[in-house]
């Protein structure tokens, strides 16, 4: 068998490389704390949300929704909190549920559906826990219909599941502030997670495409003529930098270019997603102009510049340090990867936005469109203008490196991870 | 300091230590004078490689100075480059560019207008690759990739001309023609050569000085005849035999 040797050599070739080795060994180090990271995160948001009391507003004073409300409480096992007024309610608890003054008649009257209002604050960008805040709403729904038919029950002295009355949870969002259907905050909520995704995973493809052509400029050996002509050895930099984020952009709109394809497509196949899309593109553009604001869509431009300009000088800084294009190769999936992971980070950790995060957010880039929604929510834009701040400088800080190390004899060596073999014998 | 520009080159007790602790050169004092062709040969890995990288701003030293024409290659590496040109030891080009691209541009970066395209027509003339400097550098044989860069380096026209091993990989002719090239550059148009090689023929037939490296640091150093005389050999290979015997 001929294969066997070629498929040897092969495979010793990825195994004896050590950047291969080293990317692995990192992917899994950076991802197992990230999810260690991510699991306290959710964990402490899990935990929290269990143990959360409720603030009730009762405007039906009838002795029949005391009954309901106690039954209610009772099964809650204590969470439900009377409360004077929404406003009261909302600057203690984070869900408050209002009884209106109609409750009892419309439970009286047959075919009627009770309406009930419900209010929820969110002050995280942690999806999990807005997710379960809205999932306690269902919950209460639920608890509400039960206590009815529990208390109707008692009084008639009949089997409670013989009574169903259809409550209508009517849900009302204030999300650092700002007041919004569930609707709208589940687009936004997207977009969170959405748009720092994209970025990253931009910034990595970036990076590699930077690294790749900064190897394979040494590798065809062109490059030390280069380093000896009489040229700043910043502007080789540069030009990579540009180069890259060309290649980047070619490609970008190519796959957007591609996605409106497969679309316009796929709508004249099927009319109805026809309405469906461009209802939901319509709607994410009002959101964006109505409750984020441009500034948030400017940040956003921004970061995609700024990650693209950190991201190449990064990917130049690996590229010229390795001393081929195989080293570089191996090493793209773990640069990759760790920008996607820090776009995922963030937000899933459910770190609140102050200071400290909005550094984290300038040095990483990827999750300031992020800071700059949250920011533009509360109307406090200190910790956007940090995050800009820190990204700024560290997109300086990274391209300083790159052109330091232009000026190193590691640019003409590459990083020795194995030993170099001596050459002489004679 | 007026006796450092007078040279080309001169290196004060030039040393490079690896990052891996081997040894490239040590305080290696180095002269090449103005208008001359020093040649710098020495068994494989006795520092000529080294020594000329560090001359050619790619690498830092360790210890010790270099100037070229009095300017500090360490200190000033840009003012440094714009007065020599560099040929490495493994010379390549950008694959997808044809020859005539890879001229342009490496001179582009030199010269502009005029200057430019003299330059260019020089360095095609000396490539003299016919036909062939308008396809991709991918199609190109060693030599041809060779001459190719030798081109570019020698159309430049700098004060100093860094060369290392510069016929490696020609046949005998084109080595010979190389030859010719790079002594007609130095005598019409005064420009320094530091050369490294191991062909002895080709040092004896082109230097006017040679400095013998062993394990990085010079033995000894002068014009061809003079060591020959000093030394007792009838051809340089005999005087490097002798000098690195002595060592033994
Ligand atoms: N990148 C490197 N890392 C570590 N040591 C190196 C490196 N390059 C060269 N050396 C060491 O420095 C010494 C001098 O090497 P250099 O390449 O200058 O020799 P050379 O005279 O050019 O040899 P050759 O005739 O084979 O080209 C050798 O001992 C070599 O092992
Ligand atoms: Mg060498």
């Amino acid at each position: 068998m001929t294969l066997t040797p070629l498929l040897i050599r092969e495979v010793k070739a990825f195994i004896k490389n050590p950047a291969f080795i080293l990317s692995i060994v990192f992917i899994i180090g950076f991802y197992g704390i990230l999810g260690r990271l991510m699991s306290t995160g959710i964990q402490t948001a899990v935990e929290q949300t269990l143990n959360m009391q409720i603030g009730v507003v009762l405007y039906d004073s009838s002795d029949f929704a005391v009954r309901v409300l106690s039954v209610a409480n009772k099964t809650s096992g204590g969470r439900l909190q009377l409360v004077p007024s929404l406003e009261a309610g909302l600057s203690i608890y984070d869900i408050v549920v209002v009884i209106p003054s109609d409750f009892t008649i419309r439970v009286m009257e047959l075919d009627k559906p009770i309406n009930i209002e419900s209010y929820i604050k969110i002050n995280t960008i942690s999806p999990v826990v807005s997710g379960a805040k809205t999932n306690i709403i269902t919950v209460i729904s639920d608890l509400i219909r039960k206590s009815i038919s529990y208390v109707i029950a008692i009084e008639r002295n009949i089997d409670p599941s013989l009574i169903n009355k259809h409550v209508l949870m009517n849900t009302t969002l204030q999300v650092y502030g700002k007041i919004m259907k569930l609707e709208e905050y589940s687009t936004i909520s997207f977009l969170m997670g959405f748009v720092p995704m994209m970025i990253a995973i931009i910034m990595g493809i970036n990076a590699a495409y930077a690294s790749q052509f900064t190897a394979t400029e040494k590798v065809e050996k062109a490059f030390e003529m280069l380093l000896a002509q009489p040229i700043p050895r910043r502007n080789i930099v540069f030009a990579k930098i540009i180069g890259s984020i060309i290649a980047s952009l070619l490609m970008g709109i190519a796959y957007f270019t591609g996605m409106f394809l497969i679309l316009l497509s796929a709508t004249t196949s099927t009319p109805n997603t026809i309405g469906n899309t461009t209802g939901l593109s319509v709607n994410i553009i009002e959101i964006v102009s109505g409750k984020i604001g441009f500034n948030a869509l400017l940040v956003s431009i921004a970061t995609i510049i700024l990650g693209l300009i950190y991201s190449g000088a990064l990917g130049i800084t690996i590229g010229s340090i390795v001393s081929d294009e195989r080293i570089a190769g191996a090493l793209t999936a773990p640069i990759i990867f760790t920008f996607i992971g820090i776009g995922y980070a963030l937000i899933f950790i459910g770190l609140p936005v102050n200071i400290i995060t909005g550094v984290i957010a300038g040095i990483t880039i990827a999750p300031l469109p992020v800071i700059a929604l949250v920011s533009t929510m509360i109307g406090d834009f200190t910790v956007l203008t940090t995050s800009l701040l820190f990204a700024v400088l560290s997109t300086i800080v990274v391209m300083g490196i790159a052109i330091h190390i232009y000026n190193r004899d590691i640019v003409v060596l590459g990083l020795r991870i194995s030993r170099f073999k001596l050459k002489e014998r004679k | 300091m007026s006796d450092i520009s007078e040279y080309a080159v001169l290196t004060k007790n030039l040393t490079k230590i690896y990052s891996s602790g081997s040894i490239g050169v040590k305080s290696l004092n180095l002269s090449v004078k103005s208008g001359e062709i020093y040649g710098l040969i020495g068994p494989n890995g006795s520092g000529k490689t080294t020594t000329l990288r560090i001359i050619a701003t790619l690498l830092k030293p360790t210890n010790g100075e270099v100037y070229v024409y009095g300017v500090d290659v360490v200190k000033n590496p840009l003012e440094a480059r714009k007065l020599m040109n560099y040929l490495p030891e493994e010379a390549g080009a950008y694959r997808d560019l044809t020859g005539l691209d890879f001229i342009k541009f490496m001179l582009s970066l030199r010269f502009t207008g005029r200057r430019l395209e003299e330059a260019i027509g020089e360095a095609i003339e000396i490539a003299d690759l016919g036909g062939d400097l308008k396809k991709p550098i991918r199609g190109y044989s060693k030599g041809m990739k060779r001459i190719l860069a030798l081109s570019t380096v020698l159309a430049s026209r700098p004060k100093l001309l860094v060369l290392d091993e510069p016929t490696i990989g020609l046949d005998v002719e084109r080595s010979i023609y190389v030859r010719n090239i790079i002594r007609r550059y130095n005598r019409e148009y005064g420009i320094t050569v530091l050369l490294s090689s191991h062909n002895m023929l080709e040092v004896e037939y082109l230097c006017n000085r040679v400095g013998i490296l062993y394990r990085g640091s010079l033995l000894i150093e002068g014009a061809i005849e003079e060591l020959k005389n000093r030394v007792g050999g009838v051809n340089l290979e005999e005087v490097f035999l002798k000098v690195k015997g002595e060592v033994h």
